[in-house]
């Protein structure tokens, strides 16, 4: 039994290593890492990178590694730069023939963002809606909150902690009616007080349906969401942007991203399958192309979508190569125990970077173990074992506990 | 013998016993009055936004409570064991050296466990008045890995004062702070949802480590 528990506990410390070693390693040796933001530019009709450096007079490059100056890189985005170039007297008429002024430039640039750590996160589900016709006043923060149960939709008072019975059956025969199905696969929306208008909810009910929820002084706005016959919509997200053109973004089972237009349209953006619970994706937009920037760990892919029929422009991928530290890191810890990640919220047990480079490490620490004990019997060859597939993690602890 | 193990660990903590509910009732009245002045002050909607907006955990204050009542028991009950080696004369008793430590912790474990127990159930019963049953559970289950860590700390600190040497104290120690380190890593409400069953199995194991520390003091291991 207490060989079982000296086991225990020199697995338990081992472990502990397996998780701080690393941590103490990364925390000394990580480098800053340059990101850089690249987008897809309407005059040259190519992406083109931000220098954020400082070096020389580069303000940017495009991919073919051609440089360009500030003056030049504010003419070839011109909607990016567009107040500069206004003060300047250079914003262009029209560009691709369609002509524009200076605020419909303003109203269509947006960002859209959507990060794993968003979407995998323990949630409440109690949710706020505003009422969507505030008047002069403005947004409010509403006195109750919601909830959606497998039959219907519950609305409860925070004051008195009790259920606005007439409120929620209102609400619920009107769902109901118009066919959601509870209870909801996906609720999305924004109840900040601090926008210029509300798009409500975008719910998404048990047969993957997309549905609108809003609130007119007090009584129900549900609108149905016609989706295109056997796609099955998984993720939801409400926008709010400026030119009110979308009522937000819905994400599918086979990983397609839709733009939902105000008048209840939905259009496939031309993009690769996203998985949203693991890669990041921010769509930059302005009045005639988007670019959609996908995001995972040493990867990204743009793609630039035409903002008028949503039709592909371009495409393009890059993969990051691991900094040196990081490579250096695969000869030193034959894996890493991390509890946390940017992908989520969770703290658990995951193991990453296995790295059968470590063996050589492993092969020489197992055998200075094996001069240094090389008086016991006991368990010898099992030591040895396992430093030879746990390295510095199992000899630390088998040092630190062996001299009895 | 059963009844005069408890007997003997009532003697140690008699003392602790009141200190601890009066720090546990105080603390937990001030958490709870606190949220009550907010909720008269503010308003219902500022207790329900502070949840559901802001990821406020509302009995933050309370985050190392448990920890340090772990702690202070495990001090309580085993450093008197070990000063003068009085644990030798425990160990001669006619009683299975494994179940007698096992009974000792018991005790230990089964006051943790009432105090905790009721003081998580007076939070209950005072934020379920005021909030819905989601905002509670989110509460509570935030607060369980701090429970966990009373719990743990408590086991982890029997096992460092049983233990003879100080060098291997040493090792427990970094052991014990590093199980520690993990429970307190995230603020964030509900974060340690799926690492409660690998704490609760550390806690199973961490149950024993006092007895192998227990055994090495009756083998006579020494600096």
């Amino acid at each position: 039994m207490m060989r079982t528990i000296r086991t225990i506990i020199i697995l338990l410390a081992a472990l502990l290593l397996a998780w701080l070693l690393p941590w103490c390693y990364n925390f000394i040796c990580s480098s800053p890492s340059e990101s850089p933001l690249t987008l897809y530019s309407c005059v040259t009709h190519d992406f083109v990178t931000f220098s954020f450096e400082g070096k020389d007079d580069t303000a940017g490059y495009d991919l073919a590694g051609n440089s360009f100056d500030e003056k030049q890189f504010d003419s070839i985005m011109p909607t990016f730069f567009y107040r500069r170039l206004a003060e300047d007297d250079r914003l262009p008429a029209q560009i691709d023939g369609i002509g524009f002024d200076l605020h419909e430039v303003e109203r269509s640039n947006f960002v859209f963002r959507s990060s794993p750590s968003d979407l995998n996160r323990p949630c409440t589900g109690l949710y706020q809606l505003l009422d969507a016709a505030p008047g002069r006043e403005g947004f409010r923060t509403p006195d109750d909150v919601f909830r959606i149960t497998h039959t219907g939709i519950e609305f409860v008072k925070m004051e008195g902690n009790c259920i606005d019975i007439p409120k929620s059956e209102r609400f619920t025969r009107v769902m109901t009616d118009k066919g959601f199905v509870f209870p909801a696969r996906a609720v999305a929306g924004n109840a900040s007080t601090r926008k210029v208008y509300d798009n409500g909810y975008l719910l998404i009910d048990a047969a993957g349906v997309p549905f609108q929820l809003k609130q007119f002084h007090g009584r129900p706005f549900v609108r149905r969401i016609e989706q295109p016959d056997s796609v099955v919509f998984t993720h939801a997200f409400v926008t709010e942007f400026p030119d009110k053109r979308l009522l937000g973004f819905l994400g599918d089972d086979r990983g397609d991203i839709h733009a939902l237009e105000a008048d209840y349209s939905l259009h496939r953006l031309p993009l690769r399958p996203v998985d949203l619970r693991r890669e990041r994706l921010i769509i930059v937009g302005d009045h005639f192309y988007w670019t959609a920037i996908t995001e995972r760990q040493g990867f990204e892919r743009l793609t630039a979508v035409n903002a008028r029929d949503y039709s592909l422009a371009a495409e393009h991928e890059t993969d990051f190569p691991a900094a040196k530290w990081e490579q250096a890191r695969k000869y030193l810890f034959p894996f890493r125990l991390v509890f946390t990640a940017s992908s989520d919220k969770y703290v658990k047990p995951r193991f990453h970077d296995f790295s059968y480079l470590a063996l050589g490490l492993n092969l020489l620490l197992a055998i200075g173990w094996a001069v240094y004990s090389r008086k016991r019997r006991r368990c010898r060859a099992v030591r040895i074992l396992g430093i030879l597939v746990l390295g510095i993690y199992l000899l630390v602890p088998l040092l630190l506990t062996g001299r009895e | 013998m059963r009844k005069a193990i408890i007997y003997k660990e009532w003697i140690k903590v008699r003392l602790f016993t009141p200190l601890a509910v009066s720090v546990l009732a105080g603390f937990t009245a001030y958490a709870l009055l606190r949220i009550g002045r907010m909720y008269a002050f503010n308003g219902a909607g500022s207790v329900w936004l502070a949840v559901l907006d802001r990821n406020a955990v509302l009995i933050d204050n309370l985050k190392y409570l448990p920890a340090l009542l772990g702690l202070l028991l495990g001090l309580v009950q085993f450093v008197p064991e070990m000063q003068q080696n009085r644990l030798k004369l425990t160990l001669h008793l006619p009683f299975l050296q494994s179940r007698m430590l096992l009974w000792m912790l018991g005790c230990g474990l089964a006051l943790l466990a009432v105090l905790f127990i009721a003081q998580a159930a007076a939070i209950w019963i005072c934020l379920r008045w005021l909030l819905a049953p989601e905002l509670v559970a989110r509460i509570l289950m935030t607060a369980l890995p701090w429970y966990a860590a009373g719990v743990l700390l408590y086991l982890f600190t029997a096992w460092i004062a049983v233990e003879p040497t100080w060098r291997r104290r040493l090792f427990d120690a970094l052991v014990a702070a590093g199980v520690m380190r993990l429970l307190f890593m995230s603020d964030y409400p509900r974060t340690y949802d799926t690492l409660l069953p690998w704490i609760a199995l550390l806690a199973a194991c961490a149950l024993f480590f006092p007895i192998y520390s227990a055994d090495r003091f009756r083998r006579g291991c020494q600096d």
